[in-house]
């Protein structure tokens, strides 16, 4: 595999990585509980497009703790995408860009997108996990209830760390 | 015309009916094994459908009890966090805001489950928890369990009832974090 360059080598691997899971399963049809995994995965993939945006805009702890998350939200991006396509499934591609995210014009907006971002895949972990819990006699639903679970309460715990407070019910 | 280019029909009657029907014996014989092969089916339909319904009610009902056992649980500690939080004597200034949003966000938590247990037919309210004094490094370790044990609980529930717990315990994770 090549490296585009020295000082930035991981876009090229991940992207040559997306075409191998992409290439390695089949297309399919959909049920409800894979379209809401992937709608997680896409979810997870806009945030760490969205950290990359609002991070230049943070310093210190923030900035710090901007890194942290968007490490979190890659980890769980390749995680959710291997697990895909271990399914069977064909991993949602990230978009190439995501205008509804601009301008991040100060560290004031980029707290606020961070909250979005998190909210946001709350919301669509939640959604995965209320899927699954609809659906308890599919043989994949206590793993994807369980994934989502985890990814909820991540999801929830760092938009609590940038509101600083909490909120009584996350992701509804 | 030749003998052997002879429709059948042209046999003799009697004949003919002789070879297509079969004997009074055979007939009776059929007859009382499918009526014997129908009992069989129906009897064992009956034995399903009767053994059916009560290995589902079997089960239902442990369902039924599990879930309204955990609920009382998950009430009882909300009660307990929203009591140990009232307990929680002249905590620092600075403390006092985060305090006040938590116990918010457990009353709200108490509020929707009481919800649940009440569309869910009502269930016997536990009796409200002893107030237990406490401050910010217990309090945050009983966030932490309570988080571990909504979401151990949601696993154990399916549809709306599932995801408020499993929202539920996002929501004390986070609480865990704050008061870190």
């Amino acid at each position: 595999m090549r490296n585009c360059c020295h000082e930035c080598p991981k876009p090229l691997a991940i992207r040559a990585r997306w075409r191998v899971l992409a290439r390695s399963a089949g297309p399919t049809h959909m049920n409800p509980l894979e379209a809401a995994w992937q709608a997680a995965l896409a979810a997870e993939q806009q945030a760490a497009f969205g950290y990359g945006l609002l991070g230049p805009q943070l310093s210190g702890a923030a900035r710090q703790l901007a890194v942290a998350c968007s490490r979190a939200h890659q980890t769980l991006i390749e995680q959710s995408a291997l697990a895909q396509s271990a399914a069977g499934l064909v991993p949602v591609a990230p978009q190439a860009d995501y205008p509804t995210l601009y301008p991040v014009p100060g560290p004031r907006a980029a707290r606020a997108l961070a909250v979005r971002l998190e909210t946001e895949c709350a919301s669509a972990w939640r959604y995965l996990y209320a899927v699954a819990a609809s659906a308890p006699r599919r043989a994949e639903a206590p793993a994807r209830r369980a994934q989502a679970q985890e990814a909820l309460i991540g999801s929830a715990v760092r938009a609590a760390r940038w509101r600083d407070s909490s909120v009584p019910f996350p992701g509804i | 015309m030749r003998d052997d280019m002879r429709p059948e029909s042209t046999d003799h009657p009697a004949a003919a009916h002789h070879r297509s029907t079969p004997s009074r014996r055979t007939v009776l014989a059929t007859g009382a094994l499918c009526v014997a092969a129908a009992g069989a089916g129906v009897g064992a339909g009956v034995v399903a459908t009767r053994s059916a319904p009560r290995a589902r009610s079997d089960a239902e009902a442990t369902l039924r009890a599990a879930v309204a056992a955990e609920r009382a649980l998950i009430t009882a500690a909300e009660r307990a966090m929203v009591t140990a939080l009232d307990a929680a004597a002249h905590p620092a200034a600075s403390l006092r805001p985060l305090l006040r949003q938590v116990r918010a966000d457990h009353i709200a938590h108490l509020a929707a489950l009481q919800a649940a247990l009440v569309l869910a037919g009502g269930g016997p309210n536990p009796a409200p928890s002893r107030p237990v004094a406490t401050n910010r490094a217990p309090l945050r370790t009983l966030e932490q369990r309570a988080a571990a044990r909504a979401a151990a609980r949601a696993a154990l529930l399916d549809g709306r009832d599932a995801v408020l717990l499993a929202s539920i315990a996002a929501c004390e994770a986070s609480h865990a974090q704050l008061l870190s």
